[in-house]
């Protein structure tokens, strides 16, 4: 007879409150668990759109860019382009000038953030790129003289598509340097910043006008599966060690924005389940100090037969562990269900935010695909059953406290 | 012959409100190893109190009690656990067996407990089953036994673990006469068959008269202590 298999029958004395108890064990480890998947799944759909957006999973720049932002703290990427062209594991990698300046036409003047890409290599990962978002125009393949711009900008500047406009920057020589760009298309993302400022050009003929060719601010990577970063990382830092003009960052490093809100998000969510779980170990030792009570008798009884104080723990611990085993059991099965349910369709919360959300200065779909998180899944419920079984300690308590003779006699 | 348990000037007193109990009063005897021995007094007279003090469930104020030769009067709670487990089984008047243990398991409960091996369960639990009339129930919850014949298992849970001795505590009292004395039957036969030591309490004529020694306690004072054949 295991102690197990003995607190399973005990609990079956009273299927009600049992099943009430393996609910509340279940529920609370559902919502824990769901919640990962759920906030995971949210975090890498953030990764993904500001990876696709920004600065990749990946990506490297001038040692000290990333906190001053100096047009002159540029690199060439020759070698590393060359390197990253043959591994599979890379499905984007995109060399990339950013250089602040002024946008002028006929009628007006605006502050506008040029950017060198290469459309070729960009489209398909750049949501700037997206067809769905192209507003007026097209987006200029292979036409190094037009420019592919926000429609807030454009209709700022009263140009259209056609239409000519200046752009004006320092050189990297130290000199003003200006050219005049025609309008290609535009595009509008709804993320104000962006479509209010951006001017995007072809990267050779922006680094001609500003006078450093073959150089570039940023070489961003975007990789197949997140997985695979650090081996990634690891190896392709010891190709191109940290130097004087460049050094590899991953998206932690590149995006602290983002980093830190997931961080923060995770942190509160740790926090929540901590405080579900303390009012779940707080029911489950209510309940068992309830029906340890109710059986005064039984335990003076198994005392005055020789049980000791260990196995009086373990006829405790026995309920607590048979009803944390099943509650697990139940609430493992309905995150599962629920996780593979929402994981194929997406949960959709577009009716309780309102459309879709900028979040860090990126457009965000309210539609959240939960992903699996085995390991924190397993571990969530690891301490929930030692929760449980703490749980048994008071009750534990009072049924050592509960002397032979007297509940002989009494009760 | 050795003595299984004695008692030497053994006290007992509750605090009751303003007055003091004496429940066992100054009490000396010793049971033999193989005594058949009834505690016989009227309710309140002490039997419940002298059967717990021998049986290592409460401690003496004063007095010295043995079993099998050793001191149990001054052992520690941890100690007494012991001692019970291993030296004494234990009959009680009423709801004897653990609910959720069939009949089987919770004889077997016992042997586990003390670290018998498993394989001899089997043959000593069915030996028991069968001197004491109650083969074929061994899967019965106690609910579904009647009141004689969880008398009978827990008769099996006191003796399977080879006792010094077996203290039952009207073992009879909610049990009609015709199934009260075959109960009594049954332990006299177990006594005598397996030479196990019963002190047993009652205040039933019926049943003292089936007792081999009578200890007749009144007041908690010792009045009578007579041996017959
Ligand atoms: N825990 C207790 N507190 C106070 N008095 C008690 C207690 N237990 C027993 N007594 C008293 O001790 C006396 C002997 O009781 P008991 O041993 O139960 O007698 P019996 O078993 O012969 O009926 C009685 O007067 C009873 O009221
Ligand atoms: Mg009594």
């Amino acid at each position: 007879m295991t102690w197990l298999k003995m607190g399973w029958r005990n609990l079956l004395r009273n299927p009600g409150r049992t099943l009430i108890q393996i609910m509340v064990v279940g529920g609370s480890l559902f919502l824990a668990v769901f919640m990962i998947h759920l906030q995971e799944g949210s975090y890498g759909k953030l990764i993904d759109e500001g990876v696709r957006m920004g600065s990749g999973h990946l990506v490297f720049y001038h040692p000290k860019y990333l906190r001053e932002r100096q047009y002159g703290q540029l690199f060439d990427p020759a070698q590393m382009l060359i390197r990253l062209a043959s591994d599979p594991r890379i499905i984007g990698y995109f060399p990339r000038l950013h250089l602040p300046g002024l946008a002028r036409s006929s009628h007006n003047n605006r502050p506008a953030l040029m950017l060198g890409i290469d459309f070729e290599r960009e489209m398909g990962h750049s949501p700037l790129l997206d067809p769905k978002r192209v507003a007026t125009g097209t987006i200029p393949f292979g036409q190094p003289g037009l420019a592919f711009i926000g429609d807030k900008l454009a209709k700022d500047l009263q140009i259209s598509v056609g239409k000519k406009f200046v752009i004006t920057l320092p050189g990297n020589n130290g000199e003003i340097v200006s050219k005049a760009m025609r309008l290609g298309g535009t595009f509008r993302t709804g993320v104000a910043q962006v479509d209010r400022s951006a001017v995007l050009i072809d990267r050779k003929s922006l680094a001609a006008l500003f006078g450093a060719p073959g150089l570039v601010h940023e070489l961003a990577i975007r990789i197949r599966d997140r997985q695979e970063l650090p081996a990634l990382k690891a190896e392709l830092e010891l190709s191109f060690p940290a130097s004087e003009t460049f050094q590899l960052f991953s998206w932690e490093e590149a995006m602290p924005e983002i980093y830190d809100a997931i961080r923060l998000d995770r942190a509160m969510g740790q926090l929540i389940v901590g405080i579900l779980f303390l009012i779940v170990v707080i029911g489950i030792a209510n309940t068992l100090l309830m029906s340890v009570m109710e059986r005064t008798r039984e335990f003076g009884l198994l005392r005055a037969l020789g049980l000791s104080t260990s196995h009086i723990r373990r006829v405790v611990a026995g309920e607590a562990l048979a009803i944390g085993i099943a509650g697990i059991a139940v609430g493992l099965l309905a995150a599962a269900i629920v996780t593979k349910y929402y994981g194929t369709y997406g949960l959709d919360l577009t009716s309780l935010v309102g459309g879709s959300t900028e979040v860090a200065g990126m457009l965000f779909e309210p539609v959240i695909r939960p992903i699996w998180v085995v390991d924190r899944m397993i571990l969530r419920a690891v301490v929930l059953l030692v929760l449980v079984l703490l749980a048994s300690l008071y009750p534990t308590r009072q049924a050592l406290k509960i002397r032979p003779s007297e509940a002989m006699r009494r009760y | 012959m050795n003595e299984a348990a004695e008692l030497h000037s053994v006290i007992k007193t509750y605090q009751e409100g303003e007055s003091r109990v004496h429940a066992v009063d100054n009490v000396s005897f010793a049971l033999s190893a193989g005594d058949f021995a009834v505690l016989a007094g009227p309710s309140g007279s002490g039997k419940t109190t002298l059967l717990n003090l021998v049986g290592g469930l409460d401690r003496p104020d004063s007095g010295e009690i043995f079993l099998d030769g050793k001191k149990t009067s001054d052992r520690t709670d941890d100690e007494l656990t012991d001692i019970r487990l291993h030296r004494i089984g234990f009959v009680f008047q009423a709801y004897n067996l653990v609910p959720v243990l069939t009949a089987y398991e919770n004889v077997q409960f016992i042997l586990q407990i003390q670290g018998v091996p498993e394989k001899e369960h089997g043959t000593r639990i069915a030996t028991l089953f069968h001197d004491l009339g109650i083969e074929g129930l061994e899967h019965r919850f106690p609910p579904q036994l009647s009141g004689g014949q969880q008398q009978r298992v827990a008769v099996a849970r006191a003796i399977v673990g080879n006792p010094a001795v077996v203290l039952a505590d009207e073992p009879t009292a909610n049990l009609d006469s015709e199934t009260a004395s075959q109960l009594l039957d049954l332990m006299y036969k177990m006594n005598t068959e397996r030479g196990v030591t019963f002190l047993f309490s009652s205040h039933d004529p019926m049943v003292i008269e089936r007792a081999r020694r009578v200890i007749r306690l009144h007041d908690g004072k010792l009045q009578s202590d007579e041996k017959r054949s």
